[in-house]
């Protein structure tokens, strides 16, 4: 397992920043000036690009805006300013998919939106309550999008639907509803595997609720002492946690069983940790244990085994209102591609929608480094043995011509040397003939050399 | 050499060259003889393979001497080749090339960057001479891409390997334009593709006069399928040759143009206008112009024009091919793809289906539309296959388009009745649902069922009506039990299966073809429904919109388990190893065996109540499992353990004890807490009481035990077990508990009115343990495993009691637990696993050893 960064930021003021700390030893890594987020408006895409909403408080001009870090680029050239788009309203709550193609966010007046990053088109937008959308949450296979709103509201909106480009103008009809909760949302979860798929959500009426996250159904109703605030489930989808207002954290175990159950009001809790003083912002599981952050400018590393603080973070600049755990190779890990983010659109157009998509094709990094290619001469020699042998192909028969024919030339060109020595050999031998008739007194011993040459030349 | 100079075993090191020498001296043709038998290259080439007798080196190769042998025999090799193909014998020349090639793969590296140079020269003239014949030419080529294949694996001499590439793509284009052979053409476009492939710039400077020679030939029609497939991989990946954004878009709406015009053509009469107007409008924007024609000739409209509508059809498909194969290839850049016109286009060649269009009169003579129709279906297929690589490419960025995929699809499916088309649309369904997940099942689902059924209704057609949910949510198992011995008598009367397959078929011919064509449809049906299942399992019955969705989850589980029933019913398949013939893709009774399997595996690992049919089920895997050596036994074995759990729930030790140090976060999680952390919370939490955990174990138990009963009709009847004396025992403890009032009361009726079964498959023995344990030391107890025991409630009385009115069950609350046993996390954990338990009879007999321990832990 690589070793982590915790990455928390504060909605104090834009002064506050964001700040890096390795997760193992405590180091500062890193400090990102001028970004104040709202609760749940923090994310990290693919690893590589801090995507944050930013208010503006009072006295500032217009909405707020979406601010975006690459965080490479940040850690080895900085300072960089960040790319800032900014929305016809400002955002609270943002939510990415889960391959980071898709950003959406939602406005206090209750609208959403959703973006293309990569191209910055403005997809969607449309009103989903009629109250301040408080968290966004996308499905574990990205296909479904949660909001939760500061009245207490749920939908779950398909996202095949919010996209589909034919019905761009219409408003969209939520996949189902709910407002069981009678106080704001605080945080929402979903579990992954598609056999089980729940919502979990949590609220400052002090409870948390788990749903069937399709249907809508609720499965589970738990009531705690606190208003709750976050909540998180850690990997192996066992444990649920939910901070709550004054602190507290409470560990419960998620069970979610397979047939709907009826709920039933739980008033007591298996464990409860104290660490924050103030109210628990967020919460993660990472592979060194569970980070919560709080408004007490803390944020603590605890031990799962133990329960016990490991690390205490603290933060000077502010409450922390959002914290996300990142490989420390994001801050210098050179990507095959680099993940492109645009400049969100402001307005939609519906003529942009149409556009070409942007992609990148098969972008696995494997395919780039290895190709494959495969020998071919031996297939071929067996294929081409075989089309000699019967005849088969034209090309075949072809060389075969052109062999017998190229044999045919040496036979002949065979041949004819043959015969051209045959007729040296014969006017040789008749020279000798005439040699000999022409001086019969020549010596004996001549002779019968002559006539040894004769019988051998024939 | 001396005569008795023997090996040591067939991996000497002497062995090589001396084999080597012996195949030079006696296999490999030389100058002097005639050449007679060409197979005795392939033994040569079969011999140096699995020898590596061009090697050079090698692990044990301690002895110097040893390799400078093998060094100077493969010398000798080389040499002798070289003299080949320098042969004025054309046979001997093709020889000497073609050990050349099996040289560049085999030789060692320090040889081949040696003398690549050369070699590559040496074949370079056979490729440029005009007179060499095209079995030469052909070998040339082959040999050639190897020694591009193997240079590509150097990354060090990519620029050589660029300038050599570079002088050859010439002469390679010319080899294109002139008019050769087939087998020329085609190993020259293998190894443009593999240039393309490795060294993709060294065709940059070639660039236009290579579109234009492969898209003449695509064009042009005289060439086979097979080729076109060849001709089109290598115009899709040209563009890649420049690396820009551009090239690729631009490559891909000149495609996209010439594709519609061909397409204008072919579809007169058979569409309206507007639609391929429509079509050409979307590619080109209009302040633009239209881009250069494909190849850069305006000739090959002019050629269309004479071509019959066949040949047109072909080049529509192979640049269908094209568009397909640049979506799915990697690309250096980012590229902007059009997807809509390619959408368009898609639908355009869809929705046409040979029917004249109504607005028009007859433009089309009989002749004429038959002629389309009958290749219409390869025009769809193809359609299709670019609609998958659409879907391959694009990703999840395809979302906005995907509600418009799922309507056409759904158009199309609806006309659809070919098997081959059919097989092809649940291949993209496949793909949309496990790409896409649930919100896809949400939207597709009952399309994809409905096609399902009817595509296995043979299977399931003798069922007839039964099938339909209701009869077989009641009996599930005795109604499966009547079809299956129905569904023999049918087997045996219809000979449809296997087993009567050879003796009783009185048409084989016709029966035989039927049947194969439908197989692989049922196979692609039911590999649809596992992906439906796979992905969206979950998707409760209760959950649908329309009442006609209701029930789809119980009927797709009682359709699959009739369908395995009966598909396994005659015996099992052998599994036909290609007897027709490598390429004739046949799917056999054997593949959907194994498909249906699978599928009622995925049903059963999906449940949405506990499956009624698992013995069935279970049965048909382990019969399964006896078919040694085939891949059905090789999946039931799988399927036997991924059900394991499902049949009996474990309570794994979470701890191992001889790993105890792991620190790792699963193993924390699991691992119970700590003991200090235990007793600082008891001091903490006010409800630390024993007998609680009793009571909410039981109401865990409880509602599992009620929903089991429910769903199997558990046959025991409850009212033995409530008059069990023990079970009153139990009320005072709860009594005795120290929870408050409320919650006591809450529990209390519950705990008087239910019956008592004892569940959990643990020892009689760690039971006592656990019990002994918080005798002793309540607070320190460390029952790792839990005893997971309690009082069970059964259906009916649960619904009487008052606790939850108009509720069936009560949660399992696993939060009261609070801190009283060590280790609550893990608890409730296991049982959370435990989703559905089996009731069994050894944990009735451990119940006295809770009862006991009752009064101790107060």
């Amino acid at each position: 397992m690589g070793r982590e960064a915790l990455v928390v930021c504060s909605d104090k003021s834009m002064g506050a920043g964001i700040t890096v700390w390795d997760i193992d030893t405590g180091d500062h890594l890193l400090h990102i000036p001028t970004c104040a987020s709202p609760p749940h408006g923090f994310l990290c895409l693919r690893n590589q690009v801090l995507v944050a909403s930013q208010i503006h408080k009072h006295g500032s001009v217009g909405g707020g805006a979406i601010s975006s870090w690459h965080l490479r680029k940040f850690f080895e050239f900085q300072p960089q300013a960040p790319l800032r788009s900014y929305p016809i309203e400002a955002i609270g709550p943002i939510a990415c998919t889960e391959d980071g193609v898709y950003l959406a966010g939602g406005a206090p007046s209750g609208n959403a939106y959703i973006w293309e990053v990569t191209g910055g088109r403005l997809l969607k937008n449309w009103s989903v309550h009629k109250k301040s959308i408080n968290c966004m949450e996308f499905s574990d296979d990205s296909s479904l999008l949660i909001c939760g709103s500061d009245d207490g509201m749920i939908s779950i909106w398909s996202m095949i639907s919010l996209l589909d480009i034919a019905d761009f103008g219409n408003l969209p009809a939520p996949l189902c509803s709910s407002s069981e909760h009678s106080s704001a949302i605080t945080g929402l979860l979903t579990t992954s595997g598609s056999l089980s798929s729940v919502l979990v959500s949590c609220s400052l009426d002090g409870t948390c609720k788990i749903w069937d996250l399709v249907t809508g159904t609720l499965l589970q109703n738990r009531v705690f002492p606190q208003s709750l605030t976050a909540i998180a489930v850690d990997g192996e989808e066992q444990l649920l946690l939910s901070g709550s207002a004054d602190g507290t954290i409470f560990v419960n175990l998620l069970n979610i069983g397979l047939s709907k159950v009826s709920y039933t009001v739980l008033q007591d809790q298996q464990l409860v940790l104290n660490g924050h003083n103030g109210l628990i912002t967020a919460m993660t599981f990472c592979n060194a244990g569970l980070v919560s952050a709080s408004e007490d400018c803390s944020a603590c590393l605890w031990d799962v085994v133990n329960w016990v603080i490991i690390r205490r973070f603290s933060h000077q600049k502010g409450p922390i209102t959002n914290l996300v755990v990142i490989p420390q190779t994001s801050l210098v890990k050179q990507y095959n591609r680099i993940f492109h983010v645009s400049l969100l659109e402001k307005y939609p157009h519906p003529s942009n929608l149409w556009k070409e998509i942007n992609t990148p094709l098969s972008p696995s990094s494997f395919e780039d480094d290895h190709v494959t290619g495969e020998f071919r001469s031996t297939a071929l020699l067996n294929q081409q043995i075989l089309d000699l042998e019967h005849g088969r192909t034209e090309a075949a028969i072809q060389m075969k011509l052109e062999t017998s024919m190229e044999n045919r030339l040496w036979a002949t060109r065979m041949t004819k040397h043959v015969m051209e020595i045959n007729k040296h050999l014969q006017t040789r031998l008749l020279d000798l003939m005439q040699c000999r008739l022409l001086r019969p007194d020549s010596a004996s011993t001549q002779m019968s050399k002559k006539l040894k040459v004769e019988y051998s030349s024939p | 050499m001396a005569v008795f100079d023997n090996f040591i075993n067939m991996y000497d090191i002497k062995l090589k060259p001396r084999l080597l020498r012996t195949l030079i001296k006696e296999h490999v043709p030389d100058e002097k003889h005639p050449f007679r038998n060409p197979s005795e290259l392939s033994k040569v080439v079969s011999m140096i393979k699995t020898h590596k007798l061009l090697g050079e080196s090698s692990m044990e190769a301690t002895d110097k001497k040893q390799v400078e042998i093998w060094t100077s025999t493969v010398d000798a090799w080389v040499e002798r080749l070289f003299s080949l193909v320098s042969s004025s014998m054309p046979d001997k020349r093709w020889a000497g090339i073609c050990l050349l090639g099996v040289t560049c793969q085999e030789c060692s590296d320090e040889r081949f960057l040696a003398s690549y140079s050369v070699w590559f020269h040496k074949l370079l003239s056979h490729i440029q001479s005009p007179g060499d014949c095209h079995f030469v030419k052909v070998a040339s080529c082959a040999s050639m891409s190897d020694l591009f294949t193997r240079l590509g694996g150097f990354s060090n001499v990519k620029k050589e390997g660029t300038s050599h590439a570079g002088k050859l793509i010439q002469y390679l284009l010319q080899l294109l334009t002139d008019d050769y052979s087939e087998a020329v053409w085609e190993g020259a476009v293998c190894l443009l593709l593999t240039i393309m492939t490795f060294f993709p710039s060294s065709i940059h400077r070639h660039y236009d006069s290579a579109e234009a020679a492969i898209a003449s030939k695509i064009i042009s029609r005289r060439s086979s399928v097979h080729m076109l497939k060849k001709f089109s991989h290598c115009l899709a990946l040209l563009p890649k040759s420049r690396g820009d954004e551009d090239s690729w878009s631009l490559m891909m709406q000149k495609i996209l143009l010439t594709i519609n015009v061909h397409l204008n053509d072919a579809f007169q009469g058979l569409e309206d206008e507007t639609r391929c107007r429509e079509a050409v409008r979307l590619l080109v924007a209009p302040a633009k112009s239209h881009p250069p024609p494909l190849g850069g000739q305006n000739e090959a409209s002019e050629k269309l024009k004479k071509r019959s509508e066949q040949s047109v059809i072909s080049s529509i498909s192979t640049l269908m091919l094209c568009c397909s194969t640049m979506l799915t290839n990697s690309y250096p850049v980012q590229v902007n793809v059009p997807v809509r016109p390619l959408l368009a286009l898609i639908e355009r060649v869809l929705m046409v289906d040979g029917s004249l269009s109504q607005s028009l009169l007859p433009l089309m003579t009989s002749m004429q539309q038959e002629l389309i129709c009958s290749q219409l279906p390869s025009l769809h297929l193809h359609s299709l296959e670019l609609l998958l690589s659409i879907i391959k490419g694009l990703r999840s960025q395809l979302l906005p388009y995907a509600a418009d995929i799922v309507r056409l699809i759904k158009v199309y499916l609806k006309g659809c009745t070919l098997p081959e088309l059919r097989i092809q649309v649940y291949l993209v369904i496949k793909v949309l649902l496990i790409s896409k997940g649930l919100g896809m099942v949400v939207y597709f689902a009952q399309e994809v069922i409905d096609n399902a059924i009817i595509d296995l209704d043979s299977l399931i057609h003798d069922i007839g009506n039964n099938a339909s949910s209701d009869a077989y949510r009641k009996a599930p198992s005795e109604s499966l039990l009547k079809s299956s011995r129905r569904k023999r008598k049918h087997g045996n009367r219809s000979g449809s299966f296997e087993e009567h397959n050879d003796s009783v078929n009185m048409e084989p011919e016709v029966f035989k073809k039927g049947r194969t064509s439908s197989t692989s449809l049922k196979i692609a049906a039911l590999e649809a429904i596992e992906c439906l299942l796979s992905v969206g399992g979950s998707l409760r019955s209760e959950s649908s919109q329309a009442g006609n969705q209701k029930f789809w989850r119980s009927k797709i589980d009682n359709l699959l388990m009739i369908v395995a029933t009966n598909a396994c019913d005659g015996g099992w398949a052998k599994e036909e190893k290609s007897v027709f013939g490598p390429n004739e893709k046949t799917s056999s009774y054997a593949d959907l065996q194994l498909a249906s399997l699978r599928a009622l595996l995925a049903a059963l690992l999906s449940p949405v109540v506990r499956p009624t049919y698992l013995s069935q089920a279970l049965d048909l895997f382990r019969r399964g499992r006896q078919e040694t050596g085939t891949k059905l036994a090789e999946f039931c074995v799988h399927a036997l353990l991924a059900l394991e759990v499902l049949i009996h729930p474990r309570y794994l030790p979470l701890v191992d004890p001889s790993q105890t140090s792991i620190n790792c976060i699963s193993a924390g999680l699991n691992f119970k807490l700590p003991e200090n952390k235990y007793s600082h919370d008891k001091k903490q939490n006010p409800f630390l009481v024993n007998d609680e955990s009793w009571n909410q174990d039981g109401d865990e138990t409880d509602y599992l035990l009620t929903n089991v009963e429910k769903n199997v009709n558990y046959p025991e009847n409850p009212n033995e077990t409530s008059g069990d004396p023990e079970v009153e025992n139990i009320d005072p403890t709860v009594g005795s508990s120290g929870i408050k009032d409320s919650e006591e009361q809450e529990q209390q009726p519950a705990m008087a009115a239910s019956d008592h079964f004892v569940m959990g498959d643990n020892k009689d023995a760690v039971m006592v343990d656990a019990q002994l344990s918080m005798e002793n030391s309540p607070q320190e107890n460390a029952i790792c495993h839990s005893v997971n025991v309690g009082p069970g409630r059964t259906e009916e009385e649960s619904a009487n009691s008052e606790i939850t009115p108009g509720k069936d069950f009560r949660v399992d609350k696993d939060d009261g637990l609070a801190a009283r046993s060590e280790n609550p996390i893990i608890f409730d954990s296991m049982k959370g696993k435990g989703s559905a338990l089996e009731l069994d009879d050894e944990g009735m007999d451990s119940f006295p050893d809770i009862i006991d321990a009752e009064p101790d832990s107060d």
